[in-house]
């Protein structure tokens, strides 16, 4: 054997052993900041609706603490294990490995989500910590390199085994890519840092966790095996095609999209070869697996962890490919297919690798427990858990999908993934059984023998190798400088190229005089909507795609993305987009929905922002105006550009607007889309007397109190009412619409005065009536009550015209006593009630619609005309 | 363009490769490393000269154990 002399390097127990220990931590804590997320799904009102436990806070602890706090550290715990191996030499320094130690887990893991729950983050996938801490994450990367990089150059080998290159290679393509996803889109506007956030959103994935894990399934099969891996040479082009091609992925999370195409279509290519390069490195690792031992997976558990990860890393990167090609792309994208296969990678893949790595070493650490039957059961756990929840995922993908191609309500695709939402919850549970289970065996059990690890310190040029001559012959100068090179590459081709194009669009494109600066007051909106993860679940760009396009109204347009820092396109829809959100809503609308969403829309699972507001919805602080006001910038200079240049041209699609329907008696029907739809504002009885029907501004229609002629309901369900919160309806499938407009003409009440509760007679009703009619009223509803009086024109909504309005008597007087907040229409609370009931009485003799039914003819009343007075 | 580009570069590579790889010392050389690291493992046994570790004599090994 080709031995060196010298001490036999040894690895550094202490900070492997802490390492780990932080892993589990992490790993745990990040498990229940996603089952809190998850849970929230369908209870959005779970730990109770505070500012730091939002679904967005938690979402974004989440994600990041997979990344850094668990397989960061389990990462470098067996970094610090393989390196004497894999280089024959000690780590550079046990101090700088504590000093790192301290960084990457109080200052940038506990640091960053202490601070994300206190409302300081970026709402940039993947670098959800804010700068300060990115920039900490970036010193401990460049301290790793000088830790595990200095014993590769001291060993000065020019073939290195593959294990050594990924490790390598990983880290300094980490180093490189790193500030491209945290830093460029707070300088690039929109479009532009968008390209850049895309490259990040793919390396943190595709050259931090993939080379680790891959490096993990070199060093252990051969290990646990006593044998050779299939091939070195195809194991080396499967590392250097990842690294070629991977970072060229990232724009496939923004296809459709503004970014050049000549970009989206590399990115579709890139994913593909993605793909072929999966296939080639994991036909090679289950022929070393498979072809030189007799049973070693079913026995040896850390490798049954490693062989799962080898087999859902080739199923998770074919689906990844597959979600890459734009066909298939426009039907699952922002779906939670999309969750299943990130789940699928970061647990299936990522963290099994992890997980076989740490409990690979761990067996071999002197003086620790390990115990085989409890990691045998989180095992078992971990993959049933698993098989479910992305199973769970890809069904509730498929079916959003599905729904959001009809021409259907979005709310309905929320519903329809209810039952899903409910199921992954339960599902997260079993992998939080798993998890823990996991960490519990790596402290019972039998203690390990207490003797070292022997690293037998071979030279680690091969017998028929030159010493390296220069120092780019050298594996880690090699592995150094194609890392810069494929950097560089990507950096280029899906980052500079579309931003330059993008910039040459916007500079061509722009209308003159749009209003892309935001003012402070927006920018301060912004900056709460991106710490609370809004953009996590309303993505803010409307896609080339015709379903989009139907939906949403015109794909955004790279120029109208100038105002944005940073972007927020998102890559995920669990509510509808917002990018075309101005005007489309009332501020009081947007604010009875910030405060609470099931005021409003009563399936919501969004969550309330109730700290932003003193205790009713109708008390914004200043931070909710500015969140409402930041979302009425949102497809603003589009929609100037459009009244600009095409006149009254309308962002509403005009090829649905059907004719009147035919109504229905199929009240049952009709009831069930009412109550879905329509009761968080006009309340269960129509009455309107619901917390979000009263936050509005004008109040909720009292649909109980008036009889609306059908035509009128009909409008109104086609195109909303203007100057309130009324949406349109026009989205309901034919049977639906017609179902709940019919239930709707249902619910009015408008008898004749019964004989008991006549105040006076026919005549004296009817004069006294008129007397207060023309004193009050007349101004604003005309003469002839038809809405239409001098004063009527100042005010949207409309004055009512009682000519198709038939008013009940306690409707009216409700109105007449509280008026209509947020209308026109002011309270007259002087009036007596038997003035009140003179007025209604008078208004409803102009009714022309549909007869009464059959009334009680009033009996005389003792009432006078004075009393009337 | 830029997928186009892509592809002349995976060609290029890929004939770098063949090139490499019709050379006997360049396929024993590409192999040593996995032997190299088992060493370092303390592994012995599975070691063999490198002109019997070809990947055409281990599938040959491996399928005579399994037959």
């Amino acid at each position: 054997m080709n031995l060196n002399q010298g001490p036999s390097p040894k690895p550094a127990y202490g900070l492997i052993r802490a390492h780990t220990f932080a892993a589990f931590a992490g790993l745990v804590l990040s498990a229940l900041f996603g089952l809190a997320v998850s849970i929230k799904f369908h209870a959005p009102g779970f730990l109770g609706g505070h500012a730091w436990d939002t679904w967005g806070r938690l979402r974004y602890d989440h994600t990041q603490g997979i990344l850094y706090a668990w397989l960061g550290n389990a990462f470098i715990a067996f970094l610090y294990y393989a390196a004497p191996f894999l280089t024959g030499k000690s780590i550079t320094s046990n101090r700088l490995g504590w000093i790192t130690f301290w960084l990457w887990n109080v200052v940038a893991v506990l640091g960053g989500w202490s601070l994300v729950l206190a409302g300081s983050s970026q709402p940039l996938e993947w670098a959800e910590f804010p700068l300060i801490i990115a920039a900490v994450i970036e010193l401990c990367f460049f301290l790793l390199i000088l830790q595990f990089g200095l014993p590769f150059w001291k060993c000065g080998a020019s073939e290195l085994y593959v294990s050594g290159w990924y490790l390598l290679g990983g880290l300094t393509f980490t180093f490189f890519a790193y500030p491209v996803g945290n830093l460029l889109p707070h300088i690039l506007p929109g479009a532009m840092g968008a390209a850049f956030s895309g490259l990040w959103i793919h390396d943190a994935v595709g050259v931090f966790i993939t080379p680790m894990a891959t490096a993990i399934f070199y060093f252990v099969i051969p290990a646990v095996t006593k044998k050779p891996i299939y091939s070195h040479f195809y194991s080396m082009i499967g590392f250097w095609l990842l690294f070629l091609v991977y970072p060229l992925n990232g724009i496939h999370h923004y296809v459709y999209s503004a970014l050049p195409m000549s970009a989206q279509h590399a990115s579709e290519v890139a994913s593909i070869y993605q793909g072929i390069d999966v296939i080639i490195v994991v036909t090679n690792l289950l022929l070393s697996i498979g072809l030189a031992t007799e049973g070693a997976v079913a026995r040896d558990i850390p490798l049954r962890f490693v062989w799962t990860s080898i087999v859902l890393y080739l199923i998770v990167s074919i689906q990844g490919a597959t979600e890459a090609v734009m066909a298939f792309n426009s039907f699952t994208h922002f779906t939670d297919f999309v969750i299943g296969h990130s789940h699928l990678a970061m647990i299936g893949f990522a963290s099994f690798a992890a997980m076989g790595g740490l409990a690979h070493l761990w067996q071999r650490l002197p003086g620790v427990r390990f115990n085989r039957r409890a990691m045998a059961w989180s095992y078992w756990l971990l993959v049933t858990g698993l098989a479910l929840m992305v199973l769970d995922l890809t069904g509730a993908g498929l079916v959003q999908a599905s729904l959001w191609q009809q021409h259907l309500p979005w709310i309905e695709s929320v519903r329809a993934s209810q039952p899903y939402w409910v199921f992954r919850s339960v599902d997260g549970f079993l992998l939080l059984a798993g998890f823990v289970l996991y960490g519990i065996s790596f402290f019972t059990g039998e203690l390990n023998r207490p003797a070292d690890i022997v690293v037998v310190h071979p030279d680690p040029r091969t017998p028929s190798e030159r010493p390296a001559g220069m120092w780019i012959a050298t594996a880690y100068g090699a592995t150094f400088g194609a890392g810069l090179l494929f950097f560089v590459v990507s950096f280029l081709a899906l980052g500079v190229y579309p931003a330059i194009r993008l910039h040459e669009r916007m500079v061509r494109t722009t209308p003159p005089g749009a209003q892309l600066v935001l003012t402070a007051q927006e920018r301060h909106g912004q900056e709460i909507y991106g710490r609370d993860g809004c953009a996590y679940c309303h993505t803010e760009q409307v896609r080339f795609t015709p379903a989009d396009e139907w939906r949403f109204g015109h794909p955004t347009q790279a120029w109208e993305t100038q105002g944005e820092f940073p972007q927020m396109w998102g890559t995920r829809r669990i509510g509808p987009d917002l990018a075309r959100e101005s005007g489309k809503r009332p501020v009081d609308w947007q604010l009875a929905h910030l405060y609470n969403p099931r005021y409003v829309v009563p399936d919501s699972m969004m969550p309330g922002y109730r700290w932003l507001f003193r205790g009713d919805a109708n008390k914004p602080s200043q931070d909710a105006l500015d969140v409402v006001a930041y979302l009425n910038t949102l497809g603003r200079p589009a929609l100037q550009a459009e009244t600009t240049h095409a006149g009254t041209a309308s962002l509403i699609d005009a090829r649905f607007i059907a004719s009147p329907p035919q109504l229905t008696n199929d009240l049952e029907e009709g009831r069930a889309v009412y109550m879905a739809n329509c009761s968080g504002c006009h309340g269960a009885d129509g009455r309107a007397n619901t917390p979000g029907g009263r936050s509005l501004r004008p109040v909720a229609f009292n649909l109980a109190g008036f009889r609306l002629p059908p035509s009128t309901v009909w409008q109104a369900l086609q195109h909303g009412v203007p100057g309130t919160a009324m949406p349109a309806w026009n989205e309901l499938p034919g049977a639906e619409f017609k179902a709940v407009a019919d239930y709707v003409l249902s619910m009015s009440s408008t008898p004749e005065l019964r004989a008991d509760e006549q105040r006076a007679s026919t005549q004296t009703l009817l004069l006294a009536g008129q007397r207060v009619f023309d004193t009050h009223c007349v101004r604003c509803h005309g003469e002839t009550g038809g809405g239409d009086g001098p004063e009527a024109g100042r005010y949207l909504p409309r004055p009512a015209n009682f000519h198709e309005i038939q008013l009940s008597y306690p409707g009216a007087a409700r109105v007449i006593h509280d008026g209509v907040p947020g209308s026109g229409m002011p309270a007259w609370p002087l009036l007596t009630p038997a003035e009140t009931q003179a007025v209604t009485y008078f208004m409803r003799s102009f009714y022309q619609g549909p007869a009464l039914p059959a009334q009680p003819v009033p009996a005389a009343s003792s009432a006078t005309m004075e009393e009337m007075q | 363009m830029i997928a186009w580009l892509m592809g002349i570069i995976t060609l290029i590579l890929l004939i770098f490769i063949l090139w490499r790889w019709r050379s006997r010392d360049a396929r024993e050389r590409f192999e040593q490393p996995k032997f190299q690291f088992l060493r370092s493992l303390g592994v012995t046994s599975q070691i063999h000269h490198p002109k019997s570790t070809t990947r055409n004599s281990q599938e040959k090994k491996h399928a005579k154990r399994n037959s």
